[in-house]
């Protein structure tokens, strides 16, 4: 079975064809402004490489980080209105209200507030009120919005009238796009209406990235079905992502990090991606990139749902090595590594060509970095061993020594012999591992949901259920369906037995 | 001295009520969203010193009561504190003069600003705890011989329960049972006192303090001086003084969540590989070197950021994050015999005595 997995970052966009378990071909071609024709070249340079091998492969799996910058740099996003069904809860602080000012401009349309949502022991708050729906859905179909965020008081418990809230517009305004904000968030409803905004507003850009995807793949000839990563690691199909956004966001460390797994075969362990500015430093378990259980900032806008929980470092192989006094960045060359980077005949002296005079990457010319000498070269190591070793220390969840794979391309910057690390491991294509973790995604579904008095195993195995069942519907092959992650909190502080349990599985998509 | 309430106060304000936290308090990030809205439509809130008000000018404490769960769902409403606050005044007959925080510590630090914006009245410059503690009746009103009752309760539908008992304790345990009836979130009025009342038995200029303690913290966050120096600058006026307890890495966490509090204890690494433990009942209580305790309750412990000196809570501690430790000097209200007898060391189940300041340092001499 053939893949090919592409990772589009902020500089490159990295393709690799896979065989199984194999990878037969792989390029490095400079990220786009509009992201398709860099996918496009990608396509072209793998089948170049791999030539008929190529048009075997049954599956594009893509990682973007597109719509994330999109939110970051303020651009290519649409108004939204917010529906928020809550009353008379939750009144004081209306949608939008901790959002940035100039998002805020961007994005915000009409918020309307309306009575309903559900008390934590599923009771409703109050009922939902079909008449007052029907007229905001005619205010709606009137305004020039075509993106609506719909959310409600404890929804994921019940969604029940998060449901009937987008049934009234769908019938009312059936051209609108509508996110709830049960499918996108977890408990805390600001953060969980701030995600589902987030993903409304990307709408109108989700919709031509994904058509120019799939225009990308049909033209260069792959009959392959187009997919998309998401954040914990899996895949979902291109209507899913044209529909959720958001579930792209993070897809960048995540596949670095999955990439990381599959390449070293290795399941539980610390991954370091070393980019170009930037090393992402990240927890797998099992296979997976442990998910962050925090409010996670984005654009200035807090969110809760499921991203990986990653510890970003100002090191990267165009970080810019400061002389008198010696001084590790934190500014970085970024993509103009190849023209100013010392090893490339320009001015900058860079972490690159530490590397490069060392012989641990063999680029450039060693002959432009021969005046490093080893008293450098040992101040180099001790600073960044120092960051690595912290960096690694602040994201172990348990004292003593871990394992930690190094991909990137800057992944031959990290010194060896790290304290509080029990083995390094560097593996082969450790520079498109980005790549190669979204070839390998797997397909998932998961629950976070609170169980009532059918105690703690009961609660993890009806979760559970529900997980698989939501994964079978998202196309997985039930033969190879794992649970990947289980976690439960007793509410003490309700009467009775209650527990929230979030319960995460992964499988193989079906006929691949 | 009386000031007004301005729109750059909320931020420190609020990063002063988690430091006093102690660890608990709860999540400030609501209460500092509506107070900011509240501000922004023009509403002002004054904060006065108890002497500014007559001896018979009638004030009650307010606050939330819920689930931590429940507060990130159900947010604020304007209903649930208006209608709370007519019917504390129907019961009592007569108009409510100021209103007060019951701990200054968290989120309810903030809550008396907020209900004060909403119906203009204005908030004593005082509070009960000078910082969070787990329990309604861990506040110096109570310990001091003052009645929680009658106790009002609001719900955002402006269902209303007025509770009324001749033990505090009870009313505790009533107003919990109605909470959790109400949907495990609900507005309390208690302790309705007279101004003169208060002043035996409240900790003055707490609020004052929770934003001097945020600017501090913010000035050092940005150069010089370092955090202690500025926030002892800020401490020494107002009688107190704090320290750095230690300083390392968490290197592990015990959580359980017992009779609805987060009990438990978090182990800190220092670079010299010194170990500091610290227990926790929502807020922390004990730290102990060698199994010997060098600081608890009712000092203040609290955790904050190595780097940005944002406070962490005991629920959101995790291995690896960086830390100071601080201690803060208990208020000289809180650590009287009869206080130590609800919020010391004992009331918490450790054979222990409060350690002050002063005994703190000479058992930390005798640690290391």
């Amino acid at each position: 079975m053939k893949r090919i997995g592409i990772d589009v970052g902020g500089t490159n966009t990295d393709a690799v064809l896979l065989d199984g378990t194999r990878v037969v071909a792989s390029i490095k071609t400079p990220t786009t402004e509009d992201v398709t024709s860099g996918v496009h070249n990608a396509l072209d340079g793998i089948i170049q490489k791999a030539g008929a091998g190529a048009y075997e492969a049954s599956a594009v799996i893509i990682g973007t980080t597109h719509f994330i910058n999109a939110v970051v740099e303020r651009k290519r996003l649409n108004k939204v209105a917010a529906v928020r069904v809550c009353l008379p809860a939750s009144a004081s602080i209306p949608p939008l209200s901790d959002w940035p000012a100039d998002l805020r401009s961007l994005v915000g349309g009409e918020s309307y507030l309306l009575p309903g949502g559900f008390e934590v022991d599923g009771r409703e708050i109050a009922p939902f009120d079909d008449r007052m729906m029907r007229d905001v859905a005619k205010r709606i179909a009137d305004s020039d919005v075509r993106a609506v965020a719909i959310s409600s008081v404890f929804s994921p418990l019940r969604g029940e009238h998060e449901e009937r809230a987008a049934a009234i517009l769908q019938d009312i305004c059936p051209e609108i796009a509508i996110t709830q904000s049960r499918h996108l968030g977890r408990i805390g409803l600001l953060e969980r209406e701030n995600v589902a905004i987030m993903n409304a507003a990307l709408h109108d850009l989700a919709r031509t990235t994904t058509a120019a995807l799939r225009e990308a793949v049909a033209a260069s000839g792959l009959g392959a079905r187009l997919l998309l990563t998401q954040n914990d690691g899996t895949i979902m199909s291109v209507e899913t992502a044209e529909q959720m956004p958001v579930f792209c966001f993070s897809s960048g460390p995540t596949n670095s990090m999955r990439g990381a797994a599959f390449l070293s075969g290795i399941e539980d362990a610390i991954v370091i991606d070393v980019g170009g500015t930037t090393s992402d430093i990240g927890v797998l378990k099992r296979g997976f990139p442990r998910v962050a259980n925090t409010v996670v900032e984005i654009g200035g806008v807090r969110t809760l749902f499921r991203m990986p929980d990653v510890l970003s470092l100002a090191f990267g192989g165009g970080t810019r090595i400061h002389q008198d006094p010696l001084r590790l960045g934190p500014d970085s060359v970024a993509f103009r590594l190849l023209k100013e980077a010392r090893a490339f005949g320009g001015a900058t002296l860079t972490a690159t060509d530490f590397a490069v005079a060392r012989g641990r990457i063999d680029i450039g010319d060693r002959a432009c970095v021969s005046d490093l000498d080893n008293n450098l070269f040992d101040w180099f190591d001790t600073e960044v061993r120092q960051l690595i070793e912290n960096g690694v220390e602040s994201v172990k969840t348990q004292a003593g020594d871990a394992v930690v794979i190094a991909v990137g391309g800057g992944a031959p910057l990290i010194p060896e012999k790290l304290k509080g690390v029990s083995e390094l491991v560097f593996v082969e294509n450790y520079d498109v591992a980005n790549a190669v973790g979204a070839g390998m995604a797997q397909i998932s579904g998961d629950v976070d949901q609170v169980f009532s008095n059918i105690g703690r195993e009961g609660a993890i195995e009806a979760a559970t259920a529900i997980a698989k069942r939501r994964a079978l519907d998202s196309g997985a092959d039930s033969d190879t369906l794992k649970i990947v992650d289980v976690e439960d909190l007793p509410l003490a502080y309700m009467p009775g037995d209650h527990r929230r349990v979030r319960v995460r599985v992964a499988g193989e998509l079906r006929g691949l | 001295m009386a000031w007004r309430l301005d729109a750059k106060d909320i931020d420190n304000l609020a990063a002063g009520c988690a430091l006093l936290g102690s660890g608990g308090g709860g999540d400030t990030h609501p209460a500092i969203l509506t107070l900011r809205l509240l501000v922004q439509q023009g509403r002002e809130v004054r904060i006065v010193d108890l002497d500014e008000l007559p001896g018979d000018a009638l004030v009650v404490s307010v606050g939330f009561v819920g689930a931590p769960i429940t507060l990130r769902e159900k947010l604020f409403s304007d209903a649930e504190i208006i209608s709370g606050f007519e019917a504390m005044q129907r019961t009592l007959g007569r108009p409510i003069d100021a209103l007060i925080a019951a701990e200054i510590g968290g989120m309810n630090g903030l809550t008396p600003l907020i209900a004060g914006a909403l119906l203009n009245v204005p908030v004593i410059d005082a509070d009960g705890m000078g910082r969070a503690f787990p329990q309604s009746n861990h506040v110096a009103f109570s310990i001091y011989g003052q009645s929680a009752t009658p106790t009002v309760v609001s719900s955002e539908h402006c269902d209303l329960a007025i509770i009324e008992t001749t033990d505090n304790e009870r009313a505790e345990h009533i107003t919990r049972a109605i909470c959790s009836a109400m949907g495990s979130k609900c507005f309390s009025l208690d302790y309705p006192l007279r101004a003169e009342q208060l002043k035996a038995c409240s900790i003055p200029r707490t609020v004052t303090l929770a934003r001097e303690i945020g600017q501090a913290l913010r000035r050092s966050r940005n150069a010089d001086p370092d955090p202690l120096t500025a926030l002892n600058q800020v401490l020494a006026a107002h009688g107190s003084s704090a320290k750095l307890l230690f300083e390392g890495t968490v290197t592990a966490v015990e959580y359980d969540v017992s009779g609805g509090f987060g009990v438990g204890s978090a182990i800190v690494r220092a670079s010299d590989a010194t170990i500091l433990r610290v227990d926790f009942q929502n807020e922390f209580l004990v730290a102990w070197r060698n199994d010997t305790p060098i600081a608890t309750t009712p000092d203040i412990i609290s955790f904050v950021d190595g780097e940005t000196l944002a406070t962490i809570s005991s629920d959101t501690l995790r291995y690896g994050q960086r830390v100071k430790i601080l201690l803060l000097g208990a208020p000289t209200l809180m650590a009287t015999e009869q206080a130590l007898r609800v919020v010391g060391p004992r009331a918490f189940g450790y054979d222990l005595d409060y350690l002050g300041s002063s005994a703190a340092e000479i058992a930390q001499a005798r640690a290391s």
